[in-house]
């Protein structure tokens, strides 16, 4: 494919310059924006590929960048901070992965190339979390539609450090499989969480 | 409000009901106010208009009964009511006046007795059925007083903690984003270990490590085996890996983990740690993922053991090994399978040559 057409959200014009410089020439930055206003308005008119959005970030954060384009584009989100609850919410709002900061320049690339390429972005730390949520979900209502024992494989694998490559291998499955596992669990969490809202309006008498 | 008429004892009528009207038109009005903007009801008009109703309706209450109809240790007009008024100017300019009030409306009350024709001899039943109520009046009026100023007080105590919060997220997130910076865009690789180790030294005081534990220390944990303290010595594991190794550790830990036995938090952080050092000294890893989770799906299952499992992996990126060609990866197997079987526990180790390194425990 071809140079991927991004834009940078994150309230701090530093870091969108370092990451600028990080990214080479695989990838165009088409705008960069400080706010979710700005972040929004800049996907309207831009259409990227890929959005590198940072999860708190003035109007509302990364969560309400999500939610405003997730049907448009590709977000992913950037945090300095890993495991943190708003981050879940990003993800199941249809974010397609996120990244810590910290994250080393090569990784982030290469990283962001995959993104940019429609493959989610699940470190070992937002498995982890997806994990968790799942474990809670099936504790707390039976309805909810939970993983098979094989996305929880997956799942496991992902959290505990392994490469798509190498759960492929130890599962006997190809990559794009286990890409497709990875894919069908965002779905069956955004999902969850769907019901999870619709669930809640309906004992609380929201119309 | 509380009124207590009787009929029977009234000598002026048309008084009683002219105060209990006034009573009422003055609540109607508050209540009405008090649904619009309470705060007027403690700006100094309606507490002082409040004040002087509850006076005039004890003042004048000593003219509508019957003279020594027992006027002052039974029958006044209006009981709770004025002392709302007493509470109103408590709440809103603190104890002194709300005991002043007090006295004043106690006062009042004498003054009604005083009209009513009640002898006030030092000695007399009356004057004791009078002071009474004053003493209550103004104790009510100051203790509230103080109660309101407390309040108030823990009430701001709290709005400028959670203003102070918000400051200090915001730095945190600042000097994260700039360490993280410093890390990645440097050549140095003394400068970026230092902005790590910083970077770790603030999300390790952000997450709160319990009291009794202390990073690079040799962890003497006194803790009751919170996750929390698992958390921070794994963290003070990875830390010394990463300073010793220049490698990465991700932790990576369920938020749901059931709290362990102290000894057994302590040889699980043990056997992390040893896992550790054989990815950095021997398997040349770059970057380690320590994972643990509750142990459900993956439970050997043993007679005998206490609730409270987890199952935890420490992977690494590294060399790896041929395990038919190394016997049990290089003292590995002691070290940790030692710290783990004694505490009841299961080692596994999954290494391929070239295809890095696993390290499973089960405890």
């Amino acid at each position: 494919m071809g140079v991927i057409r991004v834009v940078l959200a994150d309230d701090h014009p530093i870091w969108r310059t370092g990451v600028r410089t990080d990214l080479g020439d695989d990838f165009d930055v088409v705008g960069e924006a400080g706010d979710v206003d700005e972040a929004v308005a800049l996907v309207k008119a831009e259409r990227p590929d890929l959005v590198v959005c940072d999860l708190h970030m003035p109007g509302g954060g990364g969560l309400a960048v999500v939610r405003a384009c997730s049907g448009e584009t590709r977000i992913v989100m950037l945090t300095v901070s890993e495991a943190e609850r708003d981050l879940l919410d990003a993800v199941a709002a249809g974010a397609v992965g996120y990244l810590v900061k910290s994250t080393p320049p090569d990784e982030l690339r290469v990283a962001l190339l995959r993104a940019g390429g429609g493959e989610p972005v699940f470190s070992p730390a937002l498995a982890g979390l997806v994990l968790g949520e799942f474990r809670r979900l099936s504790r707390s209502s039976g309805d909810v539609q939970g993983l098979t024992e094989r996305e929880r494989e997956v799942l496991q694998l992902v959290a505990r450090g392994h490469t798509y490559k190498e759960i492929g291998e130890q599962l006997f499955i190809s990559e794009k499989t286990v890409e497709n596992h990875v894919r069908n669990i965002l779905g069956k969490l955004h999902l969850s969480r769907k019901n999870e809202l619709i669930r809640y309006a309906l004992e609380h008498g929201i119309e | 409000m509380v009124l207590v008429v009787d009929r029977h004892l009234l000598v002026r009528p048309w008084l009683a009901y002219g105060l209990v009207a006034l009573a009422l038109v003055v609540t109607v009005v508050l209540t009405v106010e008090l649904r619009a903007d309470a705060a007027k009801l403690l700006q100094p008009p309606a507490v002082v208009g409040e004040l002087v109703v509850a006076c005039a309706v004890f003042v004048l209450g000593g003219l509508a009964y019957e003279s020594g109809g027992g006027f002052a240790s039974s029958q006044s007009l209006g009981v709770a009511w004025p002392v709302a008024s007493v509470l109103t100017a408590a709440v809103a300019w603190g104890p002194l006046a709300g005991l002043l009030s007090g006295v004043l409306v106690g006062l009042a009350r004498v003054g009604g007795a005083v009209l009513n024709g009640v002898a006030l001899a030092f000695d007399s039943h009356d004057a004791v059925a009078l002071l009474t109520p004053l003493v209550i009046f103004a104790i009510a009026g100051g203790t509230l007083g103080y109660l309101a100023r407390l309040l108030r007080r823990a009430e701001s105590d709290v709005a400028a903690a959670k203003a102070r919060e918000e400051v200090a997220r915001t730095l945190h997130d600042g000097v994260l984003q700039t360490l993280a910076l410093v890390e990645r865009r440097t050549d140095d690789p003394d400068l970026a270990r230092l902005a790590r180790e910083q970077e770790l030294d603030l999300r390790a005081f952000l997450a709160g490590p319990p009291a009794g534990t202390r990073r690079g220390a040799a962890q003497p944990v006194n803790g009751r085996g919170a996750p929390g303290d698992l958390l921070s010595q794994l963290r003070s594991a990875g830390a010394t890996y990463e300073r010793a190794y220049g490698g990465r550790v991700d932790l990576v830990l369920a938020d749901d983990l059931p709290a362990l036995d102290p000894a057994v938090a302590r040889a699980l952080a043990g056997a992390v740690s040893e896992a550790l050092t054989n990815a950095g000294k021997h398997g040349g890893a770059d970057r380690v993922t320590v994972f643990v989770e509750p142990d459900g799906h993956e439970r050997p299952r043993r007679p005998g053991r206490r609730a409270g499992h987890v199952f935890c992996s420490v992977k690494d990126d590294g060399r790896g090994f041929d395990p038919a060609a190394v016997a049990e990866g290089m003292g590995l197997s002691r070290s940790v399978r030692g710290r783990i079987e004694e505490v009841g526990g299961r080692v596994e180790l999954v290494a391929r040559e070239g295809a890095g390194t696993e390290v499973r425990l089960w405890v």
